[in-house]
């Protein structure tokens, strides 16, 4: 597509600016080495080196915690659509806890959950679950009435109706909350990773920053950035298919 | 079945049993224990001591975890995360001071007689910052504040005609500090080894070191320890002697083979800096022990800038581990 | 007056266990008071921080970046995603470089941040722009690609100039998805402001956060964090009633 190839040209023009700027001296910092530098880098640390592995631990991470918080956000998102009450209960509690970011949550979570893996699994699925949770929960409480409408005067069962009319009315919210779970979630990943890590990108990034080799450093948030990137061009490709054989509702 | 061959059978199943045994009984003699610290030069006798074999030779197989920066470590230790954490001086009296109940049980690293040192204050060339007097009103980078570069430079600018209330320290990475300073952002900046020496590599031209503080203001002052909990001690004391033990023979290692290019590749297997930059750049003192009065100094001056309230005993802080010399 | 406490109660008599909960584990010692104080301290703390007005100025400082921040982002997300939601080829040209700059967190971008930006507002600001700018500009080109063709079409053969199009049709018709990005902006926007505020600075909510826990001052670090967690509440609410005020003629049965 004709619009794809100048975007690509845009992104090789700013690239190049920053090799100029960085090799002629104008930008002089040890934050801001040529690109040629960098790719150097990544190239001799993926054959050489462990990034990866260290790619590998990230995504494993991610992976599980991902997994785990959409799982749990269907549920939740469902069962407070289905069941008002439990929502009063417990959405006061979830409204508070989600605007504290995660470089806050960590002192308290290490308390009780260490600063292992089951420490960052527990953020990264707290993190995936509100996205789908709430858009869970606005799909199934907005489908149209008048198909539950319809459904009660056949006396359709419940379960009918969830599987036939909710479900698939939801779908479109719950897999657009997906998708921002998926770039949320690989984020948190990394973040717990800076913060608390001993492995993973987002160490590998910090590390790479302490010990001046920031050329190594750039390269790991281009490879973070071609991870999210490539992520994300999965799940749209996923989400195609999912949408085209489960038919959308009109 | 015939009797040889039963026979056979029964002493090969012996000799595997045999060998399992011995295999799972060295298994357990190996005491597992998570020392959380932070991979920079200072760390040196613990990571060598590690690579080397020097813990595994006291029956001890370490979980290093690795933090970016120090701040996690103690909380972390304190919820019994870690058994032990690497920690400067500053931080470590102020945990205490506020009720976490931490020892001091082997010695860290600590500044020489005088500079160049772990730490330098950087300024730009043409500002005209040459005392704490020139800093009354003006910017100051530390890491953090709270810490033992933040007391450090505040008794510097104190004693050189100014008045650390009245300078505007600016809590700036160590990575961003040499950025921040050459676009001034900040007047000066109290910025640790390799970033000193890239600083003024990168901008030979623009920035210049100032004064040590932590040398001119505490000659051979301590900086930092491992510390545990008094908890884990009481309940745990022949490992803290064997962890004294294999950590004083890393330290022996480190001060026999500072500079040298066996060292510089050890230190950076687990810095990962290259070993040209650790050529150039000033390490710190490592410790064989750590000497009472220094903590003492370090609590008075804690009380007198005012961030530490509590009157701490020293003979109660430091773990008699700590101020044992072992011979090698 | 029944109705709205039958709505608040079942979520506060919640909040309130748990508080009771941690009040009791505390005080029976299984946790260490060192590490996570007892909830009466915690509001002990922050009786105190109102009562001294040192709330007042962090706060204003975190919410003053952060709606700055938010202006500059949203706008400049509104604006693009329009245009990239109606011309193909500036969607072609963006698209690329947006879902590669998305992933990085905004942490990792600290380095050329400060390089380029320094240590002060500039770069905060710059921060929440960045992580405001994303959610919204995702939703907008997602509402503006949503909206019906034969709308367009009809528009267009009416003789309707691009830009009154996008103005008057477009971006009305968009506008629910444009709120619910806004409102995960505004969740994002604070964290952000948070975080920048942690890793250089002099002031603020995320600053106190982590100079409190720095300095072991265990209790001062919640309280901070429960005024942070109350705000992003309240904004929440805030989002939400605007959101209503304005949509308020899109039905639940609105399908784009």
């Amino acid at each position: 597509m004709l619009g794809r190839r100048s975007g690509l040209l845009l992104i090789a023009i700013l690239l190049l600016s920053w090799e100029m700027t960085s090799r002629t001296g104008l930008v002089t910092s040890e934050n801001w080495p040529p690109v040629s530098a960098i790719l150097a880098g990544l190239v001799h640390e993926t054959l050489y080196g462990d990034l990866v592995q260290v790619i590998g631990a990230t995504l494993s991470r991610f992976a599980l915690g991902y997994v785990i918080g959409i799982c749990a956000g269907v549920i939740v998102g469902f069962t407070f659509a289905l069941v008002p009450f439990v929502r009063r209960m417990f959405e006061p509690i979830i409204e508070l806890l989600r605007p504290i970011p995660a470089p806050a949550l960590v002192p308290p979570l290490v308390l009780f959950l260490g600063v292992d893996d089951l420490m960052k699994v527990t953020i990264i699925a707290v993190t995936a679950f509100f996205p789908v949770a709430i858009n869970t929960m606005q799909g199934a409480s907005g489908v149209e009435p008048i198909y539950l409408a319809v459904a009660r005067t056949f006396r359709t069962g419940p379960t009918r109706v969830l599987m036939k009319i909710i479900m698939p009315g939801t779908l479109p919210y719950v897999l657009a909350g997906m998708r921002i779970s998926l770039a949320l979630a690989l984020v948190v990943t990394v973040v717990s990773e800076m913060i608390a890590g001993a492995s993973g990108v987002g160490y590998y990034l910090v590390l790479m920053q302490y010990a001046v080799r920031s050329a190594d450093m750039y390269a790991a948030i281009f490879v973070i950035a071609a991870l999210g990137f490539a992520l994300n061009a999965a799940f749209l490709a996923a989400e195609r298919r999912l949408i085209f054989w489960y038919a959308p509702v009109p | 079945m015939s009797r040889s061959r039963r026979a056979f059978l029964a002493s090969i199943g012996a000799a595997i049993g045999v060998s399992a045994l011995g295999a799972s009984v060295r298994a357990q003699s190996l005491t597992k224990i998570r020392v959380g610290t932070i991979p920079i030069v200072d760390s040196a006798p613990l990571m060598i001591g590690i690579a080397k074999g020097f813990f595994r030779d006291e029956g001890l197989e370490v979980d290093t975890t690795p933090a970016p920066g120090g701040a996690a470590l103690l909380p972390s230790l304190a919820a019994g995360q870690f058994n032990f954490a690497f920690a400067n001086t500053t931080s470590a009296l102020l945990a205490i001071g506020e009720g976490l109940e931490f020892k001091f049980v082997t010695a860290g690293c600590s500044t020489g007689p005088r500079g160049p040192d772990l730490a330098g204050l950087m300024a730009r060339v043409d500002r005209g910052i040459n005392s704490g007097k020139d800093l009354v009103g003006k910017r100051l980078a530390v890491n953090n504040r709270n810490n033992i570069m933040w007391i450090r430079a505040a008794v510097w600018v104190d004693r050189t005609g100014g008045d650390a209330d009245h300078v505007t320290f600016v809590e700036i990475p160590f990575p961003q500090m040499v950025d921040a300073l050459v676009n001034n952002q900040v007047d000066a900046a109290m910025v640790n080894e390799p970033f000193l020496t890239v600083g003024l590599q990168n901008h030979h031209d623009k920035v210049r070191v100032v004064s040590w503080p932590m040398s001119d203001t505490a000659p051979n002052g301590v900086v930092s320890e491992y510390v545990a909990t008094k908890d884990y001690i009481e309940q745990n004391p022949r490992v803290i002697e064997k962890f004294a033990r294999a950590f004083a023979h890393g330290t022996d290692w480190v001060l026999k083979n500072k500079g040298t290019p066996e060292w510089e590749q050890a230190v950076s297997a687990y810095t990962k800096i290259a070993p040209e930059r650790l050529r150039g750049i000033a390490l710190p003192v490592y410790d064989r022990v750590i000497e009472p009065q220094k903590i003492q100094d370090m609590i008075e001056l804690m009380r007198k800038y005012k961030i530490l309230k509590a009157n701490l005993k020293v003979a109660d802080l430091i773990y008699p581990t700590a101020l044992k010399q072992y011979t090698f | 007056m029944g109705r709205w406490l039958a709505k608040v109660a079942p979520g506060g008599i919640v909040l309130v266990l748990l508080l009771w909960g941690i009040e009791e584990a505390v005080d029976a010692g299984l946790v260490k008071r060192s590490l996570m104080p007892a909830p009466t301290d915690i509001g002990r703390i922050l009786w105190e921080l109102f009562v001294d007005g040192q709330v007042a100025g962090p706060l204003a400082e975190t919410l003053a970046r952060l709606g700055i921040g938010f202006a500059i982002g949203a706008t400049l997300a509104v604006i693009m995603g329009l245009a990239m939601g109606y011309w193909p080829r500036v969607y072609g040209l963006f698209e690329p470089l947006i879902e590669l700059l998305r992933p990085i967190p905004k942490a990792a971008l600290v380095p050329p941040l400060v390089l380029f930006l320094g240590v002060g507002d500039a770069m905060k600001i710059t921060s929440i722009a960045l992580a405001v700018f994303f959610p919204v500009l995702i939703n907008t080109v997602q509402g503006a690609r949503g909206v019906d063709p034969v709308l367009i079409d009809t528009a267009r053969t009416l003789g309707v100039r691009p830009l009154p199009l996008l103005r008057k049709i477009i971006l009305p018709a968009s506008a629910p998805f444009v709120f619910a990005g806004i409102r995960l902006s505004i969740a994002l926007g604070l964290i952000l402001a948070v975080i920048s505020e942690m890793i250089a600075g002099t002031g603020g909510v995320g600053f106190l956060i982590i100079d409190m826990q720095r300095a072991f001052r265990v209790r001062q670090m919640y309280a901070w964090i429960v005024i942070l967690a109350v705000v992003g509440y309240l904004l929440n609410l805030l989002i939400l009633a605007a959101e209503r005020r304005f949509l308020f003629w899109y039905q639940a049965t609105e399908r784009t």
